[in-house]
């Protein structure tokens, strides 16, 4: 483990000099045609008690990630998009998809495709873009309600309404995990989002719905797995708003989720950000600290540039659903009241 | 008191003529051959992303001027009411989810002409000052 953090360490550190070097053009251009972008993090995390995401009281590394987007464009309306993304457990292909200009409001896509939900998703693991280290539980893999990709095919339409902007984003196939359990079989999945721009600088709303089937085969059983997503944003005059609110059924276990989180940018460099966010895991035993989790975020960012960042954050939570939910802490045996610290580099070229 | 007030008039009158003269020091152009509408609402939308083709269908092929040129910066803050490092922020969010790829960057204005002026699904923007024949400004 010391030597991959080591080498995950020198990987991100070579990844910000990169950055630094171009930020002027965040892009290595190789002709007209073909563009390369990435991205990358390296974060320190400390848990006070229950281990999550790795961290633990000895405190974690292993959090990192640096990845490559590749974007071709085969001729004015067509495009081939792929994202290769390496972490300290895995190096695989988040996505890669063909991008077609049907028309001037219509976009259609085939292969495997960001899964389009809520706020972030899409971006899930560009934390230069992000608030905060720790997304949102809604976001994170334990909580279970989002998921990495779709493989199949979709279709963004805009169209103006009034003086605002709407925009559906529509898919089916087969869903692509966060990470991939032994005992689960991906089916089919359908799902999309309306995002509504208000005619009002920066405000925007959506709403995200899909549904999946997914077989457990160590006990033979198939289940849908539904979930919707509520989200508001406004970000203009260095502010930033956001708030989003989550149902979901799996194997008939209810959960939910919701978050509010603030922050204000100073100098166009820091920015001060607060997050209250809460999950509950099963909904009928939510007065069950190992099914619930309430989580108060405090934490500053910094920007060296356009294209490099740090930040500072801790965590006050009060219950454990996501450690057990992630298979890191047992169930009846975390703490309570525990915080999480997290401070990283995070960076785009 | 009635000079006073007509100096405050005039000074009120010769601002608003000066405002919309600096308000246009930037200007979008297109190619001459290009019939599609455009307008202020539709040059946002090219230049955030949204807008990938032309009403007729053919492709946009948007393009930007460098960081270190002085028109950029006006552009940006005078027709599209962002920072440049806003800008920066919604194409990283744009190219990071798929969904759109930065316009390219031609400068100075005579490089941005030429290229307008042989690419008839091109779009870009110059100082007003060097607008001529050779391109048409759509937007001022």
């Amino acid at each position: 483990m010391r030597s991959s953090c080591k080498k995950y360490l020198a990987v991100a550190i070579s990844g910000i000099g990169l950055a630094a070097g171009v930020q002027s053009a965040l892009a290595v251009e190789i002709n007209d045609k073909l563009s390369i972008y990435g991205y990358g993090y390296q974060a320190y995390m400390r848990a006070s008690d229950n281990a999550y995401l790795g961290a633990d009281k000895e405190g974690d590394w292993s959090y990192s990630a640096l990845a490559i987007v590749l974007a071709a464009k085969l001729d004015g309306k067509t495009r081939v998009w792929a994202n290769l993304h390496n972490t300290v457990e895995r190096t695989r292909i988040d996505w890669a998809f063909l991008d077609y200009q049907a028309s001037a409001n219509l976009t259609l896509r085939v292969g495997q495709v960001k899964m389009p939900v809520g706020l972030y998703n899409e971006i899930r693991d560009i934390k230069f873009l992000q608030m905060s280290t720790l997304l949102p539980a809604l976001y994170q893999e334990a909580a279970g309600i989002t998921e990495e990709a779709y493989r199949g095919v979709g279709l963004t339409y805009n169209h103006d309404v009034g003086a605002g902007r709407l925009s559906w984003d529509g898919y089916a196939g087969q869903v692509v995990p966060i990470e991939s359990l032994a005992n689960q079989k991906m089916r089919r999945m359908v799902g999309g989002r309306v995002t509504y721009n208000a005619p009002v600088d920066g405000l925007r709303f959506m709403a995200t719905a899909y549904d999946s089937q997914v077989e457990n085969t160590g006990i033979n059983e198939k289940s849908s797995k539904k979930a919707w997503v509520l989200s508001a944003d406004y970000k203009a005059n260095n502010l930033d708003l956001k708030a989003e609110y989550a149902p979901m059924k799996f194997f008939g276990v209810k959960g939910k989720t919701y978050y509010a989180q603030a922050g204000y940018t100073l100098a166009e460099k820091w920015t001060p950000f607060i997050r209250y966010d809460y999950v509950t895991t099963d909904s009928a035993e939510s007065g069950d600290p190992s099914h619930y989790q309430k989580v108060a975020s405090l934490g500053v960012g910094y920007k060296f540039s356009d294209s490099v960042g740090f930040r500072l954050e801790n965590h006050w939570n009060r219950g454990y659903a996501l450690p057990v939910a992630s298979g890191e802490t047992v169930a009846g045996a975390g703490k309570n009241n525990w915080n999480m610290f997290a401070a990283s580099i995070n960076f785009i070229f | 008191m009635r000079l006073i007030l007509r100096s405050v008039l005039v000074a009120g009158m010769s601002a608003m003529l000066v405002l919309p003269a600096w308000a246009g020091d930037v200007v979008v152009i297109v190619n001459k051959g290009n019939t599609n509408a455009v307008d202020k609402a539709f040059v946002v939308k090219v230049y955030t992303g949204e807008a990938k083709a032309w009403a007729d269908g053919g492709p946009i092929f948007a393009l930007d001027q460098g960081e270190d040129s002085p028109v950029r910066a006006d552009f940006y803050s005078s027709m599209l009411g962002k920072s440049v490092s806003n800008m920066k922020a919604l194409w990283a969010q744009n190219i990071f989810a798929g969904k759109a790829l930065p316009p390219k960057i031609v400068d100075p204005d005579a490089e941005v002409k030429k290229v307008v002026s042989a690419n008839k699904h091109a779009i870009g923007y110059i100082s007003a000052s060097s607008a001529d024949d050779t391109v048409k400004v759509v937007v001022k």
